[in-house]
């Protein structure tokens, strides 16, 4: 069971024993007059890292925003562990975890006070949410921060706050957009190594980053996104033995050298600084 | 100078763009500066008003230092308890992003402040006093139009300047508790004291509120206007750019001063606090969710404020309403807490999601309909303001408890409160959805309500005074007492209203649910 994930569409009649943990057809989303995300369709299999990646504005906080009840989509249709996902799912809302981009947290709540909210409005039992509040505290280094609120927490402390808020209730499926940007590189080592036990495990997690050596070395799968549309989809965990990345017949051996490809190599510089 | 021109013309750029999302609100926005226009011609004919039967009484002064003095109280009631005072259009650290040094912005803030529409009612207000002693009075109009000029700066420095005060006081816990003893204080044994004075001393007191009235800028502007020498006129200028120069330092000073956050409880944490107890109420559903409204929502300045100085408004009954007696002791009553209860609280109840910041796209993420989280911030606020009403009505039972009142009379007050309440929560649901406004957390004298939510609580203030003079005071208190049964109707009727609401706020809310997380969550300033 490797590489599960495929377009749909181009020859549908692998097997299909395993339920995809994310199903994702024809998705659209316009605002206004731009189309941020624009007839996307993929797939993610359980069990797998999938990483989003593409440009800024590419529409990957959008995309994260429909499959998780933020945002709803103006076309397509999503299934999450098999089953159909709108933003009014709340049994489904309640299997996976999010870390929404700009974090969405309550400023002036302490970082127990927050936790313990997100684990009741999941339903953890309150022993069980007692314990898990205490232990992430202590592990996130966040414990002696105890006397302030959200709002007078660093960046990375905010966004740590998040990530646990997004596992509290340990979820089958973990949206994370931006989930180690700012965060200490002592800190990231840490969140890597969870969530690589998580999809271990047999769970899912979909993220976007811009850090392209992480996805290199956690990613099983990914796509790259550009102006709404898929631009490359494929397994980037066969770099880590040597194999090199194909798109439009020419092979890359480096994430990154796919991506500006895709992307745009040209970059100019300015004159006047 | 291209700057701060250029950040007016900004400032009026994003009012319009607030409204301009759709066509309705566009009528919206000129019918309520329509509206505005005329209050001003009101307020300003008002002030035309007074200065002829000034002139007329021959008591010119004293007459235009009352109608001044209360044109600077109703500035400053207005901006507490209502939230309708001086607006800073953009924060400090919003400024922070142009190239303005810190005189500039200070300015900039102030100065804009003075632009905001509501505050230019009551400029029309004191424009309209100064010229009908020019017109009527013959007085000079070198020395009204200056006098005006420096009142209005005057009088809105004062009230910033107090309004800053009091949120210092407000951020930490002590002063907040010291700000609250305070009122109760005033408000328990003020009356009290007033009332037990004789006659004499009453004379005396009277003399000392003159004095000090002297002082104040309504005074020196008074002085100002209908004085009769140069010595008279340049005293009262002296005295008003006195004021303007002290108060313009002192607010310089304390915004210069580190905001204090309040220190919290390190150490062991409380899991099943007051808070979680008091939602437990509402079942496990809402629990989590109305406990951390009641928490987050007590921790708001401006909401803190507005629960705790609401009971103020009882006093209104007797200081601020003229030919307030025994008679009218009862309508008016009804009156002041049916206003009472559209104004408590309001800052919360009229913009449930305002203050959650980026939190509210949480709430699209949760296991929960997102109207949840709003009809859980509805029941939060319903029970703050329940608890601010039992305060104010345990206060009017005992200031006024040898005004004979019959059961009657006490149950109509109570269930008039009680059904008002519910019917601006029930309100409060709507305009939270259809005129929502980003509020900042810490500030305390910003414009905090929308136009929509302005609508509300000043519809709210004037529907029940307009009912009350023209219907009520024809109506003997004795038969009024034997209607007590209509208010339980009106009660039944809001209930209705709540509970309509709570179960219809779904459609609209399903459809402007984007809208809101981001206006609300995004990044805009203002
Ligand atoms: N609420 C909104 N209203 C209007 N346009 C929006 C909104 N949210 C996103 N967009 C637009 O949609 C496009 C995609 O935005 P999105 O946030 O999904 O990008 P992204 O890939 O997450 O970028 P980044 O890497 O910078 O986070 C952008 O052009 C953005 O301007
Ligand atoms: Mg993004």
């Amino acid at each position: 069971m490797d590489n599960e994930m495929e377009m749909t569409g181009s020859g549908g009649d692998a097997a299909e024993s395993l339920i995809p943990a994310i199903s994702v057809e024809h998705l659209t989303k316009r605002f206004g007059d731009l189309t941020a995300v624009d007839d996307l369709t993929l797939k993610v299999s359980s069990g797998r890292l999938f990483g989003f990646l593409g440009p800024n504005g590419a529409g990957k906080s959008t995309t994260i925003g429909c499959l998780t009840g933020l945002i709803d989509p103006n076309a397509g249709s999503i299934r999450l562990l098999g089953e159909t996902f709108t933003s009014d799912s709340i049994e489904l809302k309640r299997r996976i975890g999010v870390m929404p981009e700009g974090l969405a947290l309550f400023d002036h709540l302490f970082a127990h006070e927050f936790l313990t909210f997100n684990g009741r409005m999941y339903g953890l039992d309150e022993q069980t949410l007692r314990q898990r509040v205490e232990e992430l505290l202590t592990v996130l280094g966040l414990a002696n921060a105890g006397n302030k609120r959200l709002s007078e927490f660093s960046t990375g402390m905010r966004k740590k706050v998040a990530f646990a808020a997004a596992i509290i209730h340990r979820p089958e499926i973990l949206f994370l957009d931006e989930p180690f940007e700012s965060i200490d590189p002592a800190g990231v080592a840490m969140l890597k190594d969870w969530l690589r036990r998580f999809v271990a495990g047999g769970r899912t997690v979909f993220m976007t980053t811009h850090v392209l050596e992480t996805v290199e070395r956690l990613c099983d799968d990914v796509a790259i996104i550009k102006a709404g549309k898929i631009a490359w989809l494929g397994d980037v965990s066969k770099l880590a033995s040597g194999e090199s990345l194909e798109s439009d017949g020419s092979s890359f051996n480096t994430l990154e050298s796919l991506f500006l490809h895709l992307v745009g190599e040209r970059y100019e510089m300015l004159e006047w600084l | 100078m291209r700057v701060f021109s250029a950040l007016v013309r900004l400032r009026y750029k994003l009012m319009w763009a607030q409204v301009r999302t759709d066509s309705g609100k566009i009528a919206l926005f000129f019918g309520l500066y329509l509206l505005i226009g005329v209050f001003a011609i009101f307020m300003a004919l008002g002030g035309l008003g007074g200065a002829l039967a000034a002139v007329e009484l021959g008591r010119g002064e004293m007459v235009a230092r009352l109608m001044l003095a209360g044109l600077m109280m109703n500035g400053i009631g207005l901006s507490l308890l209502f939230g309708l005072g001086p607006s800073e259009a953009f924060t400090e650290g919003s400024l922070r992003r142009y190239p303005l040094d810190s005189q500039e912005r200070f300015v900039i803030r102030h100065f804009i402040g003075l632009l905001d529409p509501v505050w230019l009612l009551l400029i029309a207000g004191i424009i309209g006093l100064v010229f009908g002693f020019i017109w009527f009075g013959g007085e000079s109009v070198l020395a009204g139009i200056p006098a005006s000029v420096l009142f209005i700066l005057a009088n809105y420095l004062l009230t910033v300047t107090l309004l800053t005060v009091i949120g210092l006081l407000m951020q930490t816990r002590r002063g907040a508790t010291l700000l609250g003893a305070l009122m109760i204080l005033l408000l328990s044994f003020g009356p009290l004291a007033i009332s037990s004075l004789t006659p004499g001393t009453r004379d005396r007191m009277w003399q000392v509120v003159d004095l000090c009235l002297r002082i104040l800028p309504p005074g020196a502007a008074a002085s100002m206007i209908t004085g009769q020498d140069l010595l008279k006129v340049a005293g009262g200028a002296g005295l008003l750019i006195l004021w303007c120069v002290s108060m313009f330092m002192l607010l310089r000073t304390i915004e210069k001063k580190p905001r204090v956050s309040e220190p919290g409880r390190a150490g062991a944490i409380v899991w099943d606090n007051l808070y979680d107890q008091t939602a437990g109420i509402f079942g496990s559903r809402y629990r989590p969710m109305v406990s951390r409204s009641l928490r987050y929502h007590l921790r708001c300045n401006i909401i803190r404020f507005s629960l705790i100085s609401s009971p103020l408004v009882i006093l209104m009954l007797r200081y601020l309403i003229p030919g307030y007696g025994e008679k009218s002791h009862l309508s008016m009553s009804i009156a002041i807490f049916f206003i009472l209860s559209s104004a408590n609280g309001a800052a919360m109840m009229l913009n449930l999601f305002g203050y959650d910041g980026a939190g509210i796209r949480r709430f699209a993420v949760l296991p929960i309909r997102f109207a949840d989280a709003l009809k859980a911030a509805s029941l939060a606020s319903l029970i703050l303001r329940g608890i601010a009403f039992l305060v104010a009505f345990t206060l009017w039972v005992i200031i006024y408890r040898n005004r004979s009142l019959t059961w009657q009379a006490v149950l109509i007050v109570l269930t008039v409160s009680v059904a008002g309440m519910i019917m601006f929560n029930g309100l409060g649901l709507w305009v939270s959805i259809f005129a929502p406004k980003r509020g900042d957390f810490e500030a305390m004298w910003n414009n905090r309500l929308s136009l929509g939510a302005n609508i509300v609580v000043i519809g709210g203030a004037i529907i029940p005074f307009w009912v009350m003079i023209t219907v009520m005071e024809r109506i003997q208190p004795e038969t009024l007492s034997r209607l007590w049964w209509a208010p339980a109707l009106f009660l039944v009727l809001c209930v209705g209203f709540y509970g309509f609401s709570l179960k219809f706020i779904d459609i609209p809310l399903r459809s402007r649910k984007e809208k809101l997380i981001n206006l609300l969550s995004g990044a805009s300033d203002n």
